[in-house]
Protein backbone atom coordinates (compact mmCIF):
# COMPACT_ATOMS: atom_id res chain seq x y z
CA UNK A 1 0.00 0.00 0.00
CA UNK A 2 1.51 3.35 -0.78
CA UNK A 3 2.28 5.95 1.95
CA UNK A 4 -1.06 8.45 0.70
CA UNK A 5 -3.55 5.27 0.32
CA UNK A 6 -1.79 4.02 3.92
CA UNK A 7 -2.27 7.61 5.36
CA UNK A 8 -5.86 8.13 3.88
CA UNK A 9 -6.76 4.88 5.83
CA UNK A 10 -5.48 6.07 9.21
CA UNK A 11 -7.13 9.02 8.71
CA UNK A 12 -10.30 7.68 8.35
CA UNK A 13 -9.57 5.35 11.66
CA UNK A 14 -10.26 2.54 8.88
CA UNK A 15 -6.95 0.92 10.27
CA UNK A 16 -5.41 1.98 13.69
CA UNK A 17 -1.71 3.17 13.68
CA UNK A 18 -0.97 0.22 16.06
CA UNK A 19 -2.23 -2.54 13.48
CA UNK A 20 0.00 -0.60 11.01
CA UNK A 21 3.42 -0.79 12.83
CA UNK A 22 2.36 -4.61 13.92
CA UNK A 23 2.10 -5.68 9.71
CA UNK A 24 5.24 -3.65 9.36
CA UNK A 25 6.99 -5.34 12.04
CA UNK A 26 5.61 -8.69 10.28
CA UNK A 27 6.85 -7.95 7.13
CA UNK A 28 10.43 -7.11 8.64
CA UNK A 29 10.60 -10.36 10.36
CA UNK A 30 9.52 -11.77 7.41
CA UNK A 31 11.76 -10.32 4.86
CA UNK A 32 15.01 -10.55 6.69
CA UNK A 33 17.32 -11.73 4.46
CA UNK A 34 16.64 -8.43 2.45
CA UNK A 35 18.46 -7.14 5.20
CA UNK A 36 17.16 -3.47 4.57
CA UNK A 37 17.31 -2.57 8.11
CA UNK A 38 20.39 -1.76 10.66
CA UNK A 39 18.48 -1.51 13.97
CA UNK A 40 14.75 -2.14 13.98
CA UNK A 41 12.50 0.22 16.90
CA UNK A 42 10.04 -2.76 17.53
CA UNK A 43 8.69 -1.74 20.86
CA UNK A 44 9.82 2.00 20.82
CA UNK A 45 7.41 2.16 17.14
CA UNK A 46 4.72 0.15 18.79
CA UNK A 47 4.91 2.62 22.23
CA UNK A 48 4.76 5.51 19.66
CA UNK A 49 1.95 4.28 18.14
CA UNK A 50 -0.52 4.55 21.01
CA UNK A 51 0.10 8.05 21.29
CA UNK A 52 -1.73 11.04 19.48
CA UNK A 53 -1.33 11.10 15.71
CA UNK A 54 -0.83 14.32 13.65
CA UNK A 55 -1.70 14.87 10.16
CA UNK A 56 -0.83 14.53 7.40
CA UNK A 57 0.69 10.98 7.48
CA UNK A 58 -1.75 10.26 11.19
CA UNK A 59 1.24 7.07 12.21
CA UNK A 60 2.52 5.93 9.05
CA UNK A 61 5.18 3.72 9.66
CA UNK A 62 8.37 5.12 7.98
CA UNK A 63 11.79 4.15 8.09
CA UNK A 64 15.14 6.16 7.81
CA UNK A 65 18.79 5.56 6.21
CA UNK A 66 21.11 4.81 9.45
CA UNK A 67 23.20 7.90 9.33
CA UNK A 68 19.92 10.26 10.02
CA UNK A 69 20.10 10.19 14.13
CA UNK A 70 16.65 9.19 15.64
CA UNK A 71 16.99 9.53 19.47
CA UNK A 72 17.95 6.36 21.92
CA UNK A 73 18.78 4.71 18.66
CA UNK A 74 22.01 3.32 17.04
CA UNK A 75 23.13 5.56 14.34
CA UNK A 76 25.83 3.21 12.57
CA UNK A 77 26.42 4.04 9.44
CA UNK A 78 27.04 0.90 8.51
CA UNK A 79 30.51 1.33 9.84
CA UNK A 80 32.81 -0.61 12.57
CA UNK A 81 33.73 3.45 13.52
CA UNK A 82 30.97 3.72 14.63
CA UNK A 83 29.02 0.90 15.85
CA UNK A 84 27.98 1.30 19.30
CA UNK A 85 27.44 5.08 18.44
CA UNK A 86 24.00 5.95 20.01
CA UNK A 87 22.07 9.12 18.89
CA UNK A 88 21.52 11.71 21.47
CA UNK A 89 18.74 13.19 19.73
CA UNK A 90 17.08 12.95 16.48
CA UNK A 91 17.84 14.87 13.01
CA UNK A 92 16.01 17.73 12.21
CA UNK A 93 14.33 15.57 9.49
CA UNK A 94 13.01 13.06 11.84
CA UNK A 95 11.79 15.79 14.27
CA UNK A 96 10.11 16.81 11.71
CA UNK A 97 8.38 13.57 10.12
CA UNK A 98 6.99 13.03 13.89
CA UNK A 99 5.43 16.80 13.86
CA UNK A 100 3.90 15.45 10.53
CA UNK A 101 2.57 12.17 12.25
CA UNK A 102 4.99 9.43 10.70
CA UNK A 103 6.56 6.88 13.23
CA UNK A 104 9.91 5.63 13.02
CA UNK A 105 10.77 2.04 12.63
CA UNK A 106 13.82 1.90 12.21
CA UNK A 107 17.03 2.68 10.31
CA UNK A 108 18.32 1.52 7.12
CA UNK A 109 21.29 0.00 5.63
CA UNK A 110 23.89 1.87 3.67
CA UNK A 111 26.72 1.68 1.96
CA UNK A 112 29.14 2.00 4.45
CA UNK A 113 29.79 5.73 5.67
CA UNK A 114 27.47 6.75 2.56
CA UNK A 115 30.68 6.28 0.48
CA UNK A 116 30.01 4.05 -1.97
CA UNK A 117 27.03 2.84 -4.44
CA UNK A 118 26.83 -0.50 -3.82
CA UNK A 119 25.46 -1.34 0.01
CA UNK A 120 27.44 -3.78 0.77
CA UNK A 121 29.22 -2.91 4.02
CA UNK A 122 31.78 -5.34 4.81
CA UNK A 123 30.85 -4.46 8.83
CA UNK A 124 26.60 -5.30 8.57
CA UNK A 125 26.47 -7.51 5.30
CA UNK A 126 24.71 -6.45 1.90
CA UNK A 127 21.51 -5.06 1.85
CA UNK A 128 19.93 -7.29 -1.14
CA UNK A 129 17.75 -6.50 -3.89
CA UNK A 130 13.94 -7.56 -3.75
CA UNK A 131 13.79 -8.07 -7.15
CA UNK A 132 16.67 -10.72 -7.39
CA UNK A 133 18.10 -11.46 -3.91
CA UNK A 134 21.64 -12.13 -5.49
CA UNK A 135 21.54 -8.34 -6.74
CA UNK A 136 22.48 -5.50 -4.77
CA UNK A 137 20.44 -2.56 -4.06
CA UNK A 138 22.45 0.43 -5.38
CA UNK A 139 23.44 2.57 -2.83
CA UNK A 140 24.86 4.04 -0.65
CA UNK A 141 20.54 4.69 0.39
CA UNK A 142 20.16 0.85 -0.92
CA UNK A 143 18.23 -0.12 2.05
CA UNK A 144 16.07 2.82 1.24
CA UNK A 145 15.09 0.82 -2.03
CA UNK A 146 14.99 -2.52 -0.22
CA UNK A 147 12.39 -1.25 2.03
CA UNK A 148 10.49 0.55 0.08
CA UNK A 149 10.38 -1.88 -2.95
CA UNK A 150 9.80 -5.22 -0.61
CA UNK A 151 6.87 -2.84 1.64
CA UNK A 152 8.97 -2.98 4.45
CA UNK A 153 8.24 0.58 4.99
CA UNK A 154 5.34 3.43 4.14
CA UNK A 155 8.10 5.54 3.19
CA UNK A 156 11.65 5.77 3.74
CA UNK A 157 14.21 8.69 3.99
CA UNK A 158 17.63 9.11 2.30
CA UNK A 159 20.34 10.85 1.41
CA UNK A 160 22.25 11.89 -1.73
CA UNK A 161 25.66 13.29 -2.36
CA UNK A 162 26.51 11.67 -5.98
CA UNK A 163 23.57 9.71 -6.76
CA UNK A 164 22.86 8.28 -3.58
CA UNK A 165 19.34 8.58 -3.25
CA UNK A 166 18.48 7.90 -7.10
CA UNK A 167 20.31 4.81 -7.58
CA UNK A 168 19.06 2.59 -5.34
CA UNK A 169 15.35 4.06 -6.66
CA UNK A 170 16.02 3.26 -9.98
CA UNK A 171 17.58 -0.72 -9.20
CA UNK A 172 15.14 -1.50 -6.31
CA UNK A 173 12.33 -0.08 -8.96
CA UNK A 174 11.14 2.42 -6.90
CA UNK A 175 10.84 6.70 -7.18
CA UNK A 176 13.34 8.95 -4.70
CA UNK A 177 14.07 12.61 -5.28
CA UNK A 178 17.31 13.90 -4.54
CA UNK A 179 16.13 17.60 -3.40
CA UNK A 180 17.43 20.77 -4.50
CA UNK A 181 20.95 21.03 -2.40
CA UNK A 182 19.86 23.24 0.41
CA UNK A 183 16.08 22.69 0.41
CA UNK A 184 16.26 20.29 3.30
CA UNK A 185 17.95 20.80 6.63
CA UNK A 186 21.07 18.02 7.21
CA UNK A 187 21.40 18.66 10.86
CA UNK A 188 21.87 15.64 12.48
CA UNK A 189 22.84 13.85 9.35
CA UNK A 190 26.47 12.55 9.37
CA UNK A 191 27.75 14.68 6.16
CA UNK A 192 29.78 13.08 3.06
CA UNK A 193 30.58 16.36 1.87
CA UNK A 194 29.06 19.41 2.89
CA UNK A 195 28.64 21.41 -0.15
CA UNK A 196 26.88 18.48 -2.20
CA UNK A 197 24.85 16.42 0.72
CA UNK A 198 21.07 16.34 0.50
CA UNK A 199 18.10 14.19 2.46
CA UNK A 200 15.18 12.82 0.53
CA UNK A 201 12.28 10.71 0.20
CA UNK A 202 12.81 6.90 -1.55
CA UNK A 203 9.37 5.71 -1.60
CA UNK A 204 6.36 4.19 -4.13
CA UNK A 205 5.17 6.55 -6.00
CA UNK A 206 5.81 10.49 -6.69
CA UNK A 207 3.16 11.45 -4.81
CA UNK A 208 4.74 9.49 -1.94
CA UNK A 209 8.07 11.06 -2.43
CA UNK A 210 5.89 15.05 -2.54
CA UNK A 211 4.34 13.76 1.01
CA UNK A 212 7.91 12.58 2.39
CA UNK A 213 9.36 16.26 1.12
CA UNK A 214 6.32 18.29 2.37
CA UNK A 215 6.98 17.03 6.03
CA UNK A 216 10.64 17.23 5.64
CA UNK A 217 11.15 20.30 3.67
CA UNK A 218 8.25 22.69 4.52
CA UNK A 219 6.73 22.94 1.17
CA UNK A 220 3.53 22.25 -0.19
CA UNK A 221 3.83 20.47 -3.32
CA UNK A 222 1.02 20.58 -6.18
CA UNK A 223 0.83 17.51 -8.05
CA UNK A 224 -1.95 18.62 -10.28
CA UNK A 225 -1.52 20.21 -13.36
CA UNK A 226 0.34 17.46 -15.32
CA UNK A 227 3.18 18.01 -17.98
CA UNK A 228 1.06 19.93 -21.00
CA UNK A 229 3.41 22.58 -22.13
CA UNK A 230 6.26 21.83 -19.98
CA UNK A 231 9.79 21.86 -22.06
CA UNK A 232 11.71 18.61 -22.04
CA UNK A 233 15.41 18.10 -23.06
CA UNK A 234 15.91 14.87 -23.75
CA UNK A 235 20.19 14.68 -22.99
CA UNK A 236 21.08 12.12 -25.68
CA UNK A 237 24.62 11.83 -24.57
CA UNK A 238 23.21 10.17 -21.50
CA UNK A 239 21.11 7.85 -23.61
CA UNK A 240 24.23 6.61 -26.27
CA UNK A 241 26.18 5.90 -22.55
CA UNK A 242 23.70 3.45 -21.14
CA UNK A 243 22.85 -0.35 -22.25
CA UNK A 244 20.55 -0.13 -25.59
CA UNK A 245 17.43 -2.03 -23.62
CA UNK A 246 17.80 0.43 -20.63
CA UNK A 247 17.97 3.49 -22.79
CA UNK A 248 15.13 2.31 -24.72
CA UNK A 249 13.14 1.76 -21.60
CA UNK A 250 13.81 5.84 -21.07
CA UNK A 251 13.14 6.65 -24.56
CA UNK A 252 9.82 4.80 -24.29
CA UNK A 253 9.19 7.08 -20.81
CA UNK A 254 9.78 10.49 -22.31
CA UNK A 255 7.58 9.47 -25.44
CA UNK A 256 4.77 8.95 -22.90
CA UNK A 257 5.82 12.47 -21.59
CA UNK A 258 5.34 13.99 -25.25
CA UNK A 259 2.22 12.15 -25.19
CA UNK A 260 0.83 13.58 -22.34
CA UNK A 261 1.70 17.12 -23.89
CA UNK A 262 4.83 18.04 -23.13
CA UNK A 263 7.01 19.12 -25.37
CA UNK A 264 10.17 16.82 -25.45
CA UNK A 265 13.46 18.13 -27.56
CA UNK A 266 17.07 17.10 -27.94
CA UNK A 267 19.38 19.01 -24.79
CA UNK A 268 22.96 19.29 -24.88
CA UNK A 269 24.26 20.20 -21.79
CA UNK A 270 28.09 21.96 -21.30
CA UNK A 271 30.88 20.30 -20.01
CA UNK A 272 28.88 17.09 -18.98
CA UNK A 273 31.41 14.57 -19.77
CA UNK A 274 33.28 16.38 -17.04
CA UNK A 275 30.79 16.88 -14.48
CA UNK A 276 32.06 13.77 -12.34
CA UNK A 277 35.98 15.13 -12.11
CA UNK A 278 34.57 18.32 -10.98
CA UNK A 279 32.66 16.54 -8.09
CA UNK A 280 35.10 14.58 -7.56
CA UNK A 281 37.83 17.02 -6.98
CA UNK A 282 35.54 18.81 -4.10
CA UNK A 283 33.80 15.65 -2.69
CA UNK A 284 36.15 14.02 -1.89
CA UNK A 285 38.97 16.61 -0.05
CA UNK A 286 35.22 17.36 2.30
CA UNK A 287 35.04 13.72 2.98
CA UNK A 288 38.57 13.37 4.42
CA UNK A 289 37.57 16.26 6.51
CA UNK A 290 34.43 15.34 7.79
CA UNK A 291 36.93 11.65 8.30
CA UNK A 292 39.97 13.14 9.26
CA UNK A 293 39.29 12.19 13.51
CA UNK A 294 38.84 8.57 12.21
CA UNK A 295 41.13 8.54 9.73
CA UNK A 296 44.01 9.59 12.49
CA UNK A 297 42.98 7.08 14.76
CA UNK A 298 40.65 4.29 13.15
CA UNK A 299 42.01 3.94 9.84
CA UNK A 300 42.08 0.45 10.01
CA UNK A 301 38.68 -0.08 10.69
CA UNK A 302 37.36 1.19 7.39
CA UNK A 303 36.23 -1.22 4.86
CA UNK A 304 38.66 -0.81 1.57
CA UNK A 305 36.83 0.62 -1.16
CA UNK A 306 35.86 3.59 1.62
CA UNK A 307 39.32 3.77 3.20
CA UNK A 308 40.55 4.10 -0.48
CA UNK A 309 38.45 7.53 -1.52
CA UNK A 310 38.81 8.85 1.97
CA UNK A 311 42.29 8.77 1.45
CA UNK A 312 42.55 10.29 -1.85
CA UNK A 313 40.45 12.69 -0.87
CA UNK A 314 43.68 13.41 2.04
CA UNK A 315 45.88 13.32 -0.76
CA UNK A 316 44.71 15.13 -3.21
CA UNK A 317 46.67 18.46 -3.84
CA UNK A 318 45.06 21.57 -2.21
CA UNK A 319 44.81 23.51 -5.09
CA UNK A 320 42.35 20.30 -6.88
CA UNK A 321 39.90 21.99 -4.52
CA UNK A 322 39.71 25.24 -4.93
CA UNK A 323 39.93 24.66 -8.87
CA UNK A 324 36.52 21.78 -8.31
CA UNK A 325 34.96 25.42 -7.01
CA UNK A 326 35.98 27.22 -9.69
CA UNK A 327 34.96 24.78 -12.24
CA UNK A 328 31.87 24.02 -10.28
CA UNK A 329 30.57 27.47 -10.76
CA UNK A 330 31.39 27.86 -14.60
CA UNK A 331 29.61 24.26 -14.65
CA UNK A 332 26.72 25.16 -13.29
CA UNK A 333 26.42 28.47 -15.01
CA UNK A 334 26.05 26.67 -18.52
CA UNK A 335 23.42 24.11 -16.98
CA UNK A 336 21.81 27.44 -15.75
CA UNK A 337 21.91 28.34 -19.24
CA UNK A 338 20.26 24.97 -20.62
CA UNK A 339 17.20 25.65 -17.78
CA UNK A 340 16.67 28.95 -20.19
CA UNK A 341 15.49 26.53 -22.40
CA UNK A 342 13.63 23.57 -20.62
CA UNK A 343 11.60 23.29 -17.89
CA UNK A 344 13.08 19.63 -17.66
CA UNK A 345 15.80 17.14 -18.59
CA UNK A 346 15.32 13.55 -19.07
CA UNK A 347 17.56 10.73 -19.17
CA UNK A 348 18.10 7.22 -18.00
CA UNK A 349 18.25 7.47 -14.84
CA UNK A 350 21.19 4.81 -14.40
CA UNK A 351 23.33 2.71 -17.54
CA UNK A 352 22.39 -0.58 -15.91
CA UNK A 353 20.14 -3.11 -13.95
CA UNK A 354 21.03 -4.06 -10.80
CA UNK A 355 24.65 -5.97 -10.91
CA UNK A 356 24.81 -9.06 -8.54
CA UNK A 357 26.86 -9.40 -5.31
CA UNK A 358 30.54 -9.46 -5.81
CA UNK A 359 30.71 -8.38 -9.35
CA UNK A 360 32.72 -5.04 -10.11
CA UNK A 361 32.16 -4.42 -13.27
CA UNK A 362 29.45 -3.73 -15.39
CA UNK A 363 28.96 -4.28 -19.14
CA UNK A 364 29.02 -1.17 -21.65
CA UNK A 365 29.13 -0.84 -24.80
CA UNK A 366 30.54 -4.57 -25.09
CA UNK A 367 33.28 -3.46 -22.60
CA UNK A 368 33.45 -4.21 -18.91
CA UNK A 369 33.74 -1.37 -17.25
CA UNK A 370 33.90 -0.74 -13.08
CA UNK A 371 30.25 -0.26 -11.69
CA UNK A 372 31.13 3.10 -9.90
CA UNK A 373 32.72 5.29 -12.90
CA UNK A 374 29.53 3.59 -15.44
CA UNK A 375 27.59 5.24 -12.65
CA UNK A 376 28.86 8.59 -12.41
CA UNK A 377 28.11 10.27 -15.78
CA UNK A 378 24.34 9.56 -14.47
CA UNK A 379 24.70 11.46 -11.17
CA UNK A 380 27.14 13.71 -10.69
CA UNK A 381 25.91 16.49 -13.50
CA UNK A 382 23.21 16.94 -11.38
CA UNK A 383 24.36 16.73 -7.97
CA UNK A 384 27.06 19.34 -9.22
CA UNK A 385 24.51 22.21 -10.50
CA UNK A 386 22.46 21.38 -6.61
CA UNK A 387 19.49 20.42 -8.67
CA UNK A 388 16.17 18.40 -7.94
CA UNK A 389 16.57 15.05 -9.79
CA UNK A 390 14.34 11.81 -9.74
CA UNK A 391 14.58 8.03 -10.48
CA UNK A 392 11.20 6.31 -11.46
CA UNK A 393 10.48 3.42 -12.56
CA UNK A 394 10.36 3.04 -16.54
CA UNK A 395 10.73 -0.31 -17.16
CA UNK A 396 12.43 -3.92 -17.17
CA UNK A 397 15.52 -5.34 -18.58
CA UNK A 398 16.12 -8.99 -17.84
CA UNK A 399 13.03 -9.09 -15.13
CA UNK A 400 14.96 -5.93 -13.12
CA UNK A 401 14.20 -1.78 -12.86
CA UNK A 402 15.19 0.50 -15.49
CA UNK A 403 14.68 4.27 -14.43
CA UNK A 404 13.82 7.27 -16.15
CA UNK A 405 15.70 10.73 -14.47
CA UNK A 406 13.82 13.97 -14.21
CA UNK A 407 16.33 16.70 -13.63
CA UNK A 408 14.71 20.11 -12.63
CA UNK A 409 15.62 23.91 -11.72
CA UNK A 410 17.19 24.83 -8.65
CA UNK A 411 13.94 24.85 -6.18
CA UNK A 412 11.50 23.32 -8.93
CA UNK A 413 11.56 20.23 -7.25
CA UNK A 414 7.71 20.47 -7.34
CA UNK A 415 7.75 20.79 -11.16
CA UNK A 416 9.81 17.23 -10.73
CA UNK A 417 7.62 15.77 -8.92
CA UNK A 418 4.39 16.67 -10.75
CA UNK A 419 5.63 15.18 -14.07
CA UNK A 420 6.62 11.63 -12.33
CA UNK A 421 3.39 11.63 -11.02
CA UNK A 422 1.89 12.70 -14.47
CA UNK A 423 3.57 9.79 -15.75
CA UNK A 424 2.96 7.17 -12.99
CA UNK A 425 -0.74 8.15 -13.53
CA UNK A 426 -0.47 6.89 -17.05
CA UNK A 427 1.24 4.36 -16.66
CA UNK A 428 2.27 1.52 -13.97
CA UNK A 429 5.74 0.31 -13.88
CA UNK A 430 5.44 2.25 -10.09
CA UNK A 431 2.89 -0.13 -8.77
CA UNK A 432 4.54 -3.32 -9.74
CA UNK A 433 6.50 -4.94 -6.85
CA UNK A 434 8.68 -7.94 -6.79
CA UNK A 435 7.44 -11.31 -5.72
CA UNK B 1 52.21 17.25 -7.80
CA UNK B 2 52.94 15.14 -10.75
CA UNK B 3 50.57 12.70 -12.00
CA UNK B 4 53.92 9.59 -11.13
CA UNK B 5 52.87 10.27 -7.52
CA UNK B 6 55.85 7.76 -5.01
CA UNK B 7 54.73 6.52 -2.19
CA UNK B 8 57.02 8.33 -0.09
CA UNK B 9 55.99 11.23 -1.18
CA UNK B 10 52.19 10.08 -0.42
CA UNK B 11 53.35 8.73 2.55
CA UNK B 12 54.93 11.90 4.12
CA UNK B 13 51.68 14.11 2.93
CA UNK B 14 49.40 11.73 4.87
CA UNK B 15 52.15 11.64 8.39
CA UNK B 16 51.89 15.44 7.72
CA UNK B 17 48.29 15.39 8.39
CA UNK B 18 48.46 12.62 10.92
CA UNK B 19 47.28 10.33 9.10
CA UNK B 20 49.41 6.55 8.92
CA UNK B 21 48.29 4.44 5.48
CA UNK B 22 49.70 1.21 4.85
CA UNK B 23 51.63 0.39 1.10
CA UNK B 24 48.67 -1.29 -0.16
CA UNK B 25 46.09 1.85 0.77
CA UNK B 26 49.10 4.36 -0.87
CA UNK B 27 48.61 2.50 -4.07
CA UNK B 28 45.52 2.77 -4.21
CA UNK B 29 45.64 6.16 -4.06
CA UNK B 30 49.00 6.68 -6.22
CA UNK B 31 46.17 4.60 -8.99
CA UNK B 32 43.27 7.17 -8.63
CA UNK B 33 45.63 10.30 -8.64
CA UNK B 34 47.33 8.96 -11.96
CA UNK B 35 44.11 8.91 -13.49
CA UNK B 36 42.81 12.37 -11.61
CA UNK B 37 45.77 14.92 -11.97
CA UNK B 38 45.71 14.72 -15.61
CA UNK B 39 41.93 15.40 -15.96
CA UNK B 40 42.87 17.95 -13.53
CA UNK B 41 45.03 19.47 -15.57
CA UNK B 42 43.47 19.37 -18.72
CA UNK B 43 39.90 21.09 -16.84
CA UNK B 44 42.46 23.79 -15.33
CA UNK B 45 42.98 24.94 -18.87
CA UNK B 46 39.44 26.15 -18.99
CA UNK B 47 39.72 28.40 -16.29
CA UNK B 48 39.48 31.76 -16.98
CA UNK B 49 40.94 34.37 -14.54
CA UNK B 50 37.60 35.93 -13.68
CA UNK B 51 36.60 32.02 -12.56
CA UNK B 52 36.20 32.87 -8.87
CA UNK B 53 35.32 29.77 -6.37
Amino acid sequence: MSLAALAARLRARELSPREAVEDYLARIEARRELNAYVTVRAEEALAEAEGPQSAPLHGAPVAVKDVIDVAGTPMTAASAILRDNVAERDAEVVARLRRAGAILLGTLNLHEFAFGALTTSPHFGPARNPWAPDRVCGGSSGGSGAAAAAGLAAGTLGTDTAGSIRIPACLCGVTGLRPTTGLVPTRGVFPVAWTFDTVGPVARSAEDCALLLDAIAGTRTDLAGGVEGLRVGVVEALLARARPEVAAAAEAAIAELGRLGARVERAEVPLLEEAGTIQQLQMLPEAANAHLRFLRTRLAEYGPDVRARLLAGLLLPPTAYVSGRRLRRRYRAGVDGVFERFDLLAAPAMPVVAPRIGEETVELGGEAVPYRLALIPFNSPWSLAGLPAASLPCGFVDGLPAGLALVGRRYADAVVLRAAHAYQRATDWHARRPA
Amino acid sequence: MEPESSLDDLRRLAAAQGVAPSDDDLEAVRGFLDAILPELARLERLLEPEDEP
